[in-house]
Parts: structure tokens; C-alpha cells; sequence
């Protein structure tokens, strides 16, 4: 039975971020809520970090805990809001956070059920990172990727591998051109987890890319339209 | 019982991951040494450039007192002339003139050194006094919370070229992350909750303005120094800090490329955009970093003291601690991105490379990081007694209206210059 570090930090972190998350809804004091959201943040964080993917999490403490929650917090001390004394009577609005709750775990739940590996026993998301990370490999044969076995953080049978959708380690080393800093990444037994989300998104989601930078701009040009006083008073 | 030791410090050290452990834990403390020493070391080089600078004879004068020799000698005399009896010497023999030549004859000064060290203990025996009306569990945090994130983000800055030990390479960075700069970054950033919560949680009106005035100058900042080192980034092609020193090292530092593919048309058409991003980057660290002439946090004249005026003791020290290590790290970074972090440049790195042994050259190379940094304690003192402290309106302008736009601006400038000439 193997228990790797990675897979026990895991669950840690992923406790704490629920547990954190909770405590955002459950403190009264508003600080305590902005300080705990952007604690959860960074248990959010080392989870992708376990993951192998460092740009993210790393973007996920940066822009979250860093920016956005900082600007919160200053918001609530700025307006110095006083602590909230009862809990919502309204007993229509329960019911409508009722059901987006639901909806939200409803779509939750069906990605994480047809996730690849969902239905082996193997659990360990961790496990899929690693399998998704040996098949980018170069110079593996396909046979070779399917009996390789996968951590299994509970039960000590050996199982077979969880199938991914196939990505032929072949086609993705092809893929990729040989000056390119990803391959050059690749051979250096390295994970580019940088440059392959930038490859994924300026090639595969380029035009979303560029209409949500539009989008994004727009915005922040209405904001200071909006919040220019008028000139001629 | 010698060999047997030897035998197992060989099979531990054997072993690849308790090799990787030790030689961690050992760049651990030398990271953590160098930049926790250099908080005192900054301390005493801004005292002494101050004093230098306004012609006066400064502090950190102190030294250890002769008198203290008073109880070996007569009670009549002074202090020197007693530890000379004392010594049996001659009141004025060679020694003794020698000694007032030195300026000996009152006491020792080593440098003035007993000063920091004595303002140190000062501060952790201090009475550390907490308000009444403050709001605890936060203005405690606090000055972690600005301490905490500089001695962190040093971590990933590597200090030496790689060490070629017979157990394996070991790279002289603590934790040799792919995406350096943006760790240093990221963590910097949450720095912003120690000063937003030291002036809110102190409850009471000029620490909150300081507070705030403070985050709001880091948050605007922290985007015009990101923006400013992606041009830098892609020149690099990498994030990773340590292939961006090994490549200044061979191919020239990124504002001074004069060997190795240094000399080429294209790098010197880039010195445009590296020269803009490394005015915009530095000013930034020095804004980052609350040093003159962006100190609004602690401009004694508009508010009293800032953030930390109801702080006492060893809280009050660390926020001045947390602003040091922040200079520390953000010159650390300076000298890392633009100027070949611990190359010591001029093609010598290779030339040691071949002639020397590998220690003998990783330790010039930490030496001379180390002596990039103290220039940079000193610069960072040149430019608190040159430029007088901004205008709070001119910070913020020039932040936004200026810089920000610069910057964007530098990354197309990057981009058609990398684009077009190859």
C-alpha cells in the first residue's frame, strides 16, 4: 500500500478549504469572512500546487488572495461595516440559495462523476495528475502507459490503470515542435504546466481569450466613465 | 568509530532523498541568514551613507567603554589612563599614542557596531503595551503578516551557480520553482493585509489613514511592477530564475550585455525596452517596499506615525523589519532579472568554471551576490537622501498615468522588436 505525501496533503487541504469556506458563511464579524475566504484561497492553492500545476496555483494566490480579496477587505473596513446581528427571515431568499446551492452541486457532481478514473476505487485525484503527466512522456508506448499501475492511496490491490481519453504519447510528442520550450521542458523530465496552459489558451481558446480581454476592458473603461465626476459643475 | 561515522554519512548522504533533505535544510539556513543578517546590516549601512551623505558624524558611534576597566585601576584618572596602568604600560609611550592615533583612548568602537546590536536588545525588552480599544487577535497578526511574506518570497531567488557534489548536483536556490517571480510576487502581495489590518484593527483615526494610504499605494504599484517584467520574461522565454542567471552568465547581463551573445544587434535594440522596464521595476520595488520617496505609510508629518502608531516594542520593530526584508528581497530580485543575479560577469563565470575547482567558484559567485546586495542597501540610502518624499497625489499619478501605461506600451515595444528582428 502506497501513501504518498502528495495524496495526505491533499486531503488535508481539501479539508481545510471546506472548513474554511464554511467559516466564511458562519463567522459574523465581515473581516473575520474576508480573512478566512482568502485563507481558503490558499488551501485552494496548495492543492494545485500538489497537482504539478505551480502557474495556477500560484495565479490563484496572486489574483484571489492578493488583489481581489484584499480589495474586499478594504471595502468592508472603509464602510466599516458593523457586524450582522440576525440571520436572514426572509424564508423565500433560503429557499433561492437553497436551489442554487443544489444546482451548483447538481453540476458539480456530474463532472466529478464522469471524470476519468471516477468509478475505480483508486480515488486519489492525485493519482489522475500523475497518470495525465505520464502519458505526456515521450518515447513511452502506449502499452506500456496502460499497465502502468497508479498509486493507490487505500487498498493495497494492484490495480490496473485508469483510462484517460487516449493522448498517444506519440501524437504528443509531435505535437509539440522540438525547439519549442514545452518539448525542451518535457525532456528535461520537467512538467511545462506554464507553457501549455499558454498554448491551450492562445491557440484552442484564442478568440474567448481575446473577447473576454475586450470584454474586461470595456468594463473598466465604463467604471471610470461612471465614476468621473461631471466636468462642468 | 571515525570511519563507521564516515560510512554513514555516505550512505545517508547516498540516499537521493536524504541528500535532497540535508542539502535543503542547509540552503534553508543560509537563505535565512543572509536575509535575516542583512536587516541589521541595512540598518547600520543607512545610519552610516546618512550620515556620510549630510556631512555629519551620525550615530553608531558607540563602543564597548573603557571604564569598564575602571575597577582594575587608580580611581583618580581617566578611564584611559587607568586600563594603561592597568596593562603597566607608559601614559605616553608608543602604545598609548598609537591608541590615541586609533581614537582608542575612550573606548573601542568596532565599527560602531554596539549601537545595533544595543537597539536590539532595547527593543525586545521594551514594555510591549496594547491598547484597550484596539481589536486584539488582528493587532497581533498583523506585524506577522508583513514580516511573514518577505522571508519567504526569498526562497526561490538562487544565490550560487549549482554546487557539483559526488552525491549529485544541488541547486542554490531553496526551492527552484518554475515560476519564480511570480512567487515572489504573489507572496509580497499578501503583505498588503498586515498594513490594511495593523490600521484598521488599531481602531483608532491616523493609523487607519496610514493603513490605507499604504495598500492603496502597494496595490498600485504591484501592477505596474508586473506589467514592467514581462517584457523581461519574454526576452527570457522562462520563468525559471535559475536558467534566467545561468543564461546572463553566458550571454551577458540583461542591462549590461557585453560578452557572449550579448554583443548582437538584437540584444542591444532590446536595451529600449529592458531600460524602461528596469526604471519602472526598480521604482516599484522602492514604492513596494515603503522607502523614501514613497514612505506615505510612515510620513510622520500628515499622520502622526501610520499604520504602527499604536504599536510598541518588538511589534513596532517587526513592521521596520518586514519593510527591510522587503527591500532585501525586491533588490534581491533587481539584481536576479537585470543584473545577472550571481554572475560576476565579463566572461569570468566560464574562465572559473574551467580553471577553478566548483566550490571555489560557487562561493566567488555567492560572494559577489552578496556584494550586489550591499550596493543595493546603499542605493537604496543614495536615493532616500537625493529625491524628496512625493506629494500623495503625485505617488498615485505617477503610478497609474505614467508607469502603468509605460509598461503596456513596453510589451508591444517587446514584442515587434522580438518579432521582427531575428
Amino acid at each position: 500500500m502506497d501513501i504518498f505525501a502528495s495524496d495526505i496533503l491533499f486531503y488535508i487541504f481539501g479539508a481545510l478549504a471546506v472548513l474554511l469556506s464554511l467559516m466564511v458563511v458562519f463567522l459574523r464579524n465581515p473581516v473575520s469572512s474576508a480573512m478566512m475566504m482568502a485563507l481558503s484561497f490558499g488551501a485552494v492553492a496548495a492543492i494545485m500546487f500538489g497537482l504539478g500545476a505551480h502557474f495556477l496555483g500560484i495565479l490563484q494566490i496572486l489574483v484571489y488572495s492578493g488583489a481581489i480579496m484584499v480589495l474586499f477587505a478594504f471595502i468592508i473596513m472603509l464602510l466599516n461595516v458593523k457586524e450582522e446581528s440576525s440571520p436572514l427571515k426572509n424564508r423565500w431568499s433560503v429557499a433561492l440559495g437553497v436551489l442554487i446551492a443544489a444546482l451548483f452541486i447538481g453540476q458539480l457532481s456530474g463532472i466529478v462523476f464522469t471524470l476519468p478514473g471516477a468509478g475505480e476505487q483508486c480515488g486519489c485525484p492525485l493519482a489522475n495528475a500523475e497518470k495525465a503527466w505520464d502519458d505526456l512522456q515521450i518515447g513511452q508506448t502506449t502499452e506500456k502507459t496502460a499497465e502502468k499501475t497508479v498509486c493507490s492511496a487505500f487498498g493495497n490491490v494492484v490495480r490496473p490503470a485508469i483510462q484517460l481519453p487516449a493522448i498517444d504519447p506519440a501524437l504528443s510528442a509531435a505535437k509539440f515542435d522540438k525547439t519549442s520550450n514545452i518539448r525542451k521542458e518535457i525532456d528535461n523530465g520537467e512538467f511545462p504546466d506554464t507553457a501549455l496552459l499558454g498554448n491551450t489558451l492562445y491557440s484552442k481558446y484564442n478568440r474567448a481569450l481575446v473577447i473576454t480581454g475586450l470584454a474586461l476592458l470595456v468594463a473598466s473603461i465604463g467604471v471610470v466613465v461612471l465614476s468621473r465626476r461631471p466636468s462642468g459643475k | 568509530m571515525i570511519d563507521s561515522i564516515l560510512t554513514f554519512c555516505d550512505d545517508v548522504l547516498s540516499n537521493p532523498v536524504w541528500f535532497y533533505v540535508i542539502t535543503l535544510l542547509i540552503k534553508l539556513v543560509i537563505c535565512f541568514a543572509v536575509t535575516i543578517l542583512f536587516i541589521p546590516v541595512s540598518v547600520y549601512i543607512e545610519r552610516r551613507v546618512a550620515a556620510w551623505i549630510q556631512d555629519r558624524v551620525g550615530p553608531n558611534r558607540a563602543g564597548i567603554p573603557l571604564t569598564i576597566f575602571r575597577r582594575f585601576g587608580a580611581k583618580s584618572d581617566l578611564p584611559f589612563k587607568k586600563t594603561l596602568d592597568y596593562f603597566g604600560l607608559p601614559h605616553d609611550g608608543k602604545i598609548a599614542n598609537i591608541c590615541r592615533y586609533l581614537r582608542l583612548d575612550k573606548d573601542i568602537p568596532i565599527f560602531g557596531l554596539v549601537q545595533p546590536m544595543v537597539d536590539g536588545g532595547k527593543l525586545f525588552l521594551k514594555q510591549d503595551f496594547t491598547p484597550p480599544f484596539v481589536r486584539r487577535l488582528y493587532f497581533w497578526i498583523a506585524p506577522m503578516l508583513v514580516l511573514a511574506p518577505p522571508l519567504m518570497t526569498a526562497a526561490v531567488i538562487p544565490f550560487a551557480g549549482d554546487l557539483e557534489t559526488s552525491y549529485g548536483n544541488v541547486n542554490m536556490a531553496v526551492a527552484n520553482l518554475s515560476i519564480g517571480p511570480l512567487w515572489v510576487f504573489a507572496l509580497s502581495s499578501l503583505s498588503v493585509y498586515g498594513l490594511v489590518l495593523a490600521g484598521w484593527s488599531s481602531n483608532s483615526k491616523f493609523p487607519f489613514l496610514g493603513g490605507v494610504r499604504s495598500s492603496a499605494q502597494m496595490i498600485s504599484y504591484e501592477i505596474s511592477m508586473g506589467l514592467s517584467i514581462i517584457p523581461v520574461l519574454m526576452i527570457y522565454g522562462t520563468m525559471d530564475l535559475s536558467n534566467i542567471v545561468s543564461y546572463q552568465a553566458d550571454n551577458g547581463w540583461l542591462v549590461l550585455p557585453l560578452w557572449g551573445d550579448g554583443l548582437s544587434a538584437e540584444r542591444w535594440l532590446l536595451m529600449i525596452p529592458v531600460v524602461i522596464s528596469f526604471i519602472i521595476f526598480l521604482t516599484s520595488v522602492f514604492a513596494e517596499a515603503n522607502r523614501t520617496p514613497f514612505d506615505m505609510s510612515e510620513c510622520e508629518t500628515d499622520l502622526v506615525g501610520g499604520y504602527h502608531t499604536e504599536y510598541s516594542s518588538m511589534k513596532f520593530a517587526q513592521f521596520f523589519m518586514g519593510e527591510y526584508a522587503a527591500m532585501i528581497v525586491g533588490s534581491a530580485l533587481v539584481i536576479t532579472l537585470f543584473l545577472g543575479g550571481w554572475s560576476i560577469g565579463f566572461g569570468i563565470d566560464a574562465w572559473l568554471n574551467e580553471n577553478v575547482a566548483n566550490w571555489v567558484a560557487v562561493l566567488c559567485q555567492f560572494i559577489v551576490y552578496v556584494l550586489k546586495l550591499l550596493f543595493f542597501a546603499f542605493f537604496f540610502v543614495w536615493v532616500r537622501w537625493t529625491l524628496p518624499r512625493f506629494r500623495y497625489d503625485q505617488v498615485m499619478k505617477l503610478g497609474w498615468l505614467v508607469f502603468f501605461e509605460l509598461a503596456v506600451i513596453n510589451i508591444f515595444i517587446t514584442a515587434a522588436i522580438l518579432y521582427f528582428v531575428k
